[in-house]
Formats: structure tokens, C-alpha cells, sequence
């Protein structure tokens, strides 16, 4: 057999082997995804805001955070890293108007990075439980209420939330709504594992003696919340995630925009496995499947990406040849014979694997029907599954360079 | 509450090796049905050889028992007919390897049928002796084994040079491609006989040698009429 069907048929069983166990992780575990545990206590929770020229989302962000509806929450500290905007401006005027509950920070000097702004703003964190919330995305007023009860098993850290998208109304925004929606459904699933790789920046409270213990945001990760819970991993912590507890967050509405965030999450991503690749297949959860799971969908696609580009200039020099060769014969380039066209297995393989992908969507928007995505239709889910997550392999190859080369950073300074 | 959980993950994990066993299953039973859909394949061309290789059978039995005194007309035209007919089997049989990707049983069928047109371009050489040469016969020898891309579309090329040559006259001529790169005495045997030195080359009558493309005007004037 030839080299390129035995990659072809690897990375179909990797496909379909991360499909069954979302599926069969599902089966098992269907009829608990949205519970949400008891509290045993009232937990005093300080909220932290990291807020770098956000002068159209901030305010909201606040009037959310106020909209709370959990007792314990003592303190909202938002910290402005010295924003070029009218961002603290705004930020001072509701801590004036909320004095005690809304704490106006500003970073000595901008940091660079949400992580820097966290953690300065963690310094002046006293409560039992420390809550980030990004500065535009907007937690649910009984958000913070569903996920507290997390907290009384003692061996969990962090408990996040599940990130719907707020700005559904491009085409562009839809796509990424169906997006948020099927990792928020499958990060679910992956906590019956114990394998929930990010806490991530809309909404995740963590438990403010392990979050100092670990030694906070890792300021030099561009994915500083994946970072930190690799690091949460490593030491034992476990995390979990509460499907109910809903934060609208805003998306990019731009391409550019995207591309930009993208090119962070990747560039992050590839950083959190330089400093953890020592951990790859050793025994444990992070070694054992959140890196290899994690390499495997950041390199998957551009595996693909690969294949692509390698049967694409084969079929340019074919074309090319074959028409140069024509011309000197004066024979026809193109005949009934181009039109003959007799499919392969793995042509078959590919759709029933693209069905798969189809159906696994479908299903996973059905499930979280309830939440989101009322509207989503199937051309919607076409555009999804053919064109939106093929970009994703393309973005890589500059995120790689970036990476590479060095230079990358929020573009916040 | 901790022990519940810690047991409720302990449980839980072995959804990976589940995951994993009826992964295995699912992609056996999927390369299973590629096999057999493939070997579908396979069936269907070797039905179609089988009846070719009686057809040459009953050639070379009706050649052996009527020597000297066969019937032109017919020989040349069942020859003839022969000929179209495993030219276009070649074709269909090459569409079906460029679409095999699990199993290589179809390039032990090609090296059938490559004997095959062997035997028929003996045959055919035997019919033109005993009819007088009246029709020609223009043998396209390739390479088989791994081409260039290059070379892979320069015999592209040649093969639809040659379609429109066959297109042109009809019954006039047998078409007989062969692979030239095959390990088989009765291929080396040609290749040394008539001092092919380079493939692709077109052998017309067993004389004329091209191994250049040309225009198929200019194929079908060193064919002759």
C-alpha cells in the first residue's frame, strides 16, 4: 500500500476514535450534563476583570457582574492596564457609584498581557474564592450561583462555565456561535474524564489558596488560562466545568479580528506544549491524553493541510504537463475521459466521516438547543464544517512561524 | 462526595479503551468493506480477462488448425475486433488502478492482460503474414512502473495521440499497449528484438519507432495506408 492512503486511514481512526468517545461519553453521563451541585456553605468569591482599551464593553461587563445573584460575592475588581481609551474613566465612575462592591485597579504599567492585569488585580484578592471574568463577556446573573457548588469537593480548584456567544447576528458570528456551542457541549464531556484542558477567560472561579499556591497566570503565555490548567493538572487539582452556568461572551464580527485571536490561541497553545512536551505520554492525565488530545487537534488539520497542499501541486504539474504535452500533439486537453470519473474507498470513507462530523454537530447543537443556537440551520452547519474549520489548518502555519520566530504578543502595548 | 467522584472517574476512564475497541471495530469493518469493494472490482475484470483470454484461445486454435488456409477477411476482423476490445478493457481495467487504494491484486490482473496483448500482437503478426499486410499494426509501449509525473503525462499524451490515430482509421489498424518495464521473458524478449531503447515508444509495423510526440496527422503518415 502506498504511503499517503496508510496517513489517510491513521488519520481517520484518529477522528473517529476522539468522535466514539465524546459519543460514548455522552451515552453515559447524558442525563446529568446541565446539574448543577447544592452548596454546602456561602463561599466569599472576589470577581477580577481584566480590562485593556474596553470602553464599548466594560460598563456592560460591570452592570452584569452586579446583576449576580450569588450572596458571597464581596468584591469586583476591575483592572484597567493602562488603557489608551477612556476605559479607567469609565471603570472609576462605577466604582464611585458602587463604593465597597466595584474596586477601580490600574497596573502600575501596562503589562502586555490579561494575565498581568489578573494577576495585579489577584494581589488585592482576600475571599475564599477568586473569580475572572473577561472585560467583554457577560456571566448570567445565577452564573457564579450554579458553579459554587462545585466547590465543595476539596479537591477541585477551578470551575468554569459554559461560553456562548452573545453578537449572534452575521453570518460570520453564527458560525462561530456553532462553534462555542460544540466545545462547550464536548469541554462537558470531557470532565466526566477529568480532562477538562482550559479554564478559560469568560468565566472560571478558582480557589484563591490554590490559585497562589500554583503560582497564579503564567505572564509570559499567550493562553495563560490553558497554561495554568496544565499546571492545576500536574499538581493533582481537578476541575470542573458547569454546563448551566452560562457567560455571554463577544466575538469577533471581523475576519481580521479572528485571525488575530487565533493566531494568539495557537501561538499559546504551541507555548503551553514546549513547556509541558516533557509530560507527553508519561502516566497521569496530562501526559496521557490532555497533550496528546491537545497536539492532535492543534496539528490534525494541519496534517490535512499537508496532504492538500501535496496532492494539489501534484495535480497542477499533472495539469501542466498534460497540457504542455497536448499542445505539441494537438490533441484535446480536456475529454469525455477527465469526465470518467471512478471513486475510491477512502473517497467514501471521507463522506461517511464528513456525515459523521454532520451528524455529531447536529446533535451536539440539539443537546444544547435549550441555551443557544434556536436558529442554526443546516446550511449553516455546511458552511461550518466545509469552510470555517478548514481556515483553521491555514491559520496554523503562521501561528507556527510566529511562534518560531518569537514575535508574538496581545497587541496590547 | 470525594469518593464518589474519585470512583465515578476511576469508572468513567475506561471509556477510553472502550472508545478504543470499538474504534478498532468500526475501522476493521470499514477497510473490510473497502477490501470487498474493491475485490468487486477486481471480480468484474477478471470475468472480462477470462473471456478475452478464451476469445484468444479460440484465435490461436483457429490460426493453429487452419494454417495457410484461413479466411482473411474474418481473421483480420475478429483481430481486429479483439483488439478494440481489450484496448478499451485496458482502459477501463487502468481507471480501476488509479482508484485502487487497499489491495494491489489488479496489478497481477495488469501483468495478465500485458501477456495477453503479447500473445495477440504475435498473433496479429502471424494474421498480417498469412493476409498480406492488410492492416497494420502499431504497438504502444510504456513504462508501468512508477513514472514520473512527467512521464506519466507524456504517456497520457501519447495514449490519446494514439486514440486519435485509431479514431482516424478504424479497422485499419490494431492498437496493442504494453507495458515495456515488466519482468517477463516474452516482454524483454520484444524490447530486445526490436532494440527499444526508450519508453514511451510506438512500434508500427515492426519498424517505425517514435518516441517523441508528434501530432496525430503525423503518426497516421508513418503508419502508411
Amino acid at each position: 500500500m502506498q504511503i499517503l492512503p496508510i496517513i489517510y486511514l491513521a488519520y481517520m481512526f484518529v477522528s473517529i476514535y476522539f468522535s466514539i468517545l465524546f459519543i460514548m461519553l455522552y451515552i453515559r453521563n447524558k442525563e446529568e450534563l446541565f446539574d448543577v451541585p447544592k452548596m454546602d456553605k456561602i463561599r466569599s468569591l472576589s470577581m477580577v476583570v481584566p480590562c485593556y482599551n474596553e470602553e464599548k464593553d466594560i460598563g456592560n461587563t460591570i452592570e452584569s457582574l452586579l446583576k449576580i445573584d450569588y450572596p458571597g460575592l464581596k468584591k469586583i475588581y476591575i483592572v484597567d492596564d493602562c488603557s489608551k481609551d477612556n476605559s479607567f474613566k469609565i471603570i472609576k465612575e462605577y466604582a464611585k457609584k458602587y463604593p465597597g462592591k466595584i474596586i477601580a485597579l490600574q497596573t502600575p504599567k501596562n503589562t502586555g498581557c490579561a494575565a498581568g492585569s489578573k494577576n495585579y488585580g489577584a494581589k488585592f484578592v482576600i475571599t475564599e474564592l477568586i473569580g475572572f471574568t473577561d472585560a467583554d463577556s457577560f456571566p448570567n446573573p445565577d452564573a457564579v450561583s450554579k458553579i459554587v457548588g462545585f466547590f465543595k469537593d476539596e479537591k477541585v480548584a477551578a470551575v468554569l462555565g459554559s461560553n456562548l456567544v452573545k453578537n449572534k447576528n452575521t453570518f460570520f458570528e453564527k458560525l462561530q456561535a456553532i462553534e462555542y456551542t460544540i466545545i462547550s457541549w464536548t469541554r462537558k464531556l470531557l470532565n466526566y474524564v477529568d480532562a477538562i484542558y482550559v479554564t478559560p477567560g469568560p468565566l472560571t472561579i478558582y480557589r484563591t489558596e490554590v490559585f497562589n499556591k500554583v503560582g497564579k497566570f503564567d505572564e509570559k503565555q499567550m493562553t495563560e488560562d490553558i497554561e495554568l490548567t496544565w499546571r492545576l493538572v500536574y499538581y493533582g487539582y481537578r476541575r470542573e466545568m458547569c454546563l448551566s452556568a452560562i457567560t455571554l461572551t463577544t466575538v469577533p464580527s471581523k475576519f481580521k479580528q479572528w485571525y488575530n485571536q487565533r493566531i494568539r490561541w495557537n501561538v499559546g497553545g504551541l507555548q503551553c506544549i514546549k513547556k509541558y512536551k516533557s509530560f507527553l505520554f508519561r502516566k497521569g492525565m496530562l501526559g496521557a491524553f490532555i497533550l496528546p488530545y491537545f497536539i492532535t487537534s492543534l496539528f490534525l488539520g494541519l496534517l490535512g493541510l499537508c496532504i492538500f497542499f501535496y496532492l494539489f501541486s501534484q495535480r497542477f504539474l499533472n495539469i501542466f504537463f498534460f497540457t504542455k504535452y497536448s499542445f505539441i500533439s494537438d490533441t484535446a486537453v480536456i475529454t469525455m475521459e477527465n469526465f470518467n470519473i471512478t471513486p475510491t474507498v477512502l473517497n467514501f470513507f471521507g463522506i461517511a466521516l464528513f456525515l459523521l462530523g454532520w451528524v455529531f454537530t447536529i446533535y451536539g447543537l440539539g443537546v444544547m438547543k435549550q441555551h443557544s443556537l434556536k436558529n442554526q440551520n443546516l446550511f449553516n452547519i455546511l458552511v461550518y464544517l466545509v469552510v470555517y474549520l478548514t481556515i483553521y489548518p491555514f491559520i496554523m502555519v503562521p501561528s507556527i512561524y510566529k511562534f518560531a520566530r518569537g514575535k508574538f504578543g496581545w497587541g496590547t502595548r | 462526595m470525594v469518593g464518589e467522584q474519585d470512583k465515578m472517574f476511576k469508572s468513567q476512564k475506561y471509556v477510553f479503551l472502550n472508545a478504543l475497541i470499538l474504534t478498532v471495530f468500526i475501522f476493521a469493518v470499514g477497510v473490510a468493506i473497502g477490501y470487498w469493494f474493491e475485490s468487486l472490482r477486481v471480480d468484474k475484470v477478471n470475468i472480462l480477462y477470462l473471456n478475452a483470454e478464451l476469445s484468444m484461445l479460440d484465435m490461436r486454435v483457429v490460426s493453429d488448425l487452419f494454417a495457410g488456409n484461413v479466411n482473411c477477411e474474418n481473421a483480420i476482423k475478429e483481430n481486429i475486433n479483439f483488439g478494440d476490445k481489450i484496448y478499451s478493457e485496458a482502459r477501463m481495467l487502468e481507471r480501476y488502478e488509479n482508484a485502487q487504494r487497499l489491495s494491489e491484486i489488479l496489478k497481477i490482473q495488469h501483468y495478465k492482460y500485458d501477456l495477453l496483448r503479447v500473445m495477440f500482437f504475435r498473433n496479429s503478426i502471424t494474421i498480417k503474414e498469412r493476409c498480406n499486410e492488410s492492416f497494420h499494426t502499431v504497438v504502444y509501449l510504456y513504462q508501468y512502473n512508477e513514472p514520473s509525473l512527467e512521464l506519466k503525462n507524456r504517456q497520457a499524451v501519447f495514449s490519446n495521440m494514439l486514440l486519435r490515430v485509431k479514431e482516424k482509421r478504424g479497422s485499419n489498424i490494431v492498437l496493442i499497449p504494453i507495458a515495456g518495464d515488466l519482468n517477463f521473458s516474452s516482454v524483454s524478449l520484444i524490447i530486445r528484438e526490436y532494440n527499444i531503447t526508450k519508453l514511451p515508444t510506438i512500434l508500427i509495423d515492426e519498424k517505425t519507432k517514435i518516441t517523441e510526440i508528434m501530432t496525430a496527422e503525423e503518426v497516421n503518415s508513418l503508419i502508411g495506408q
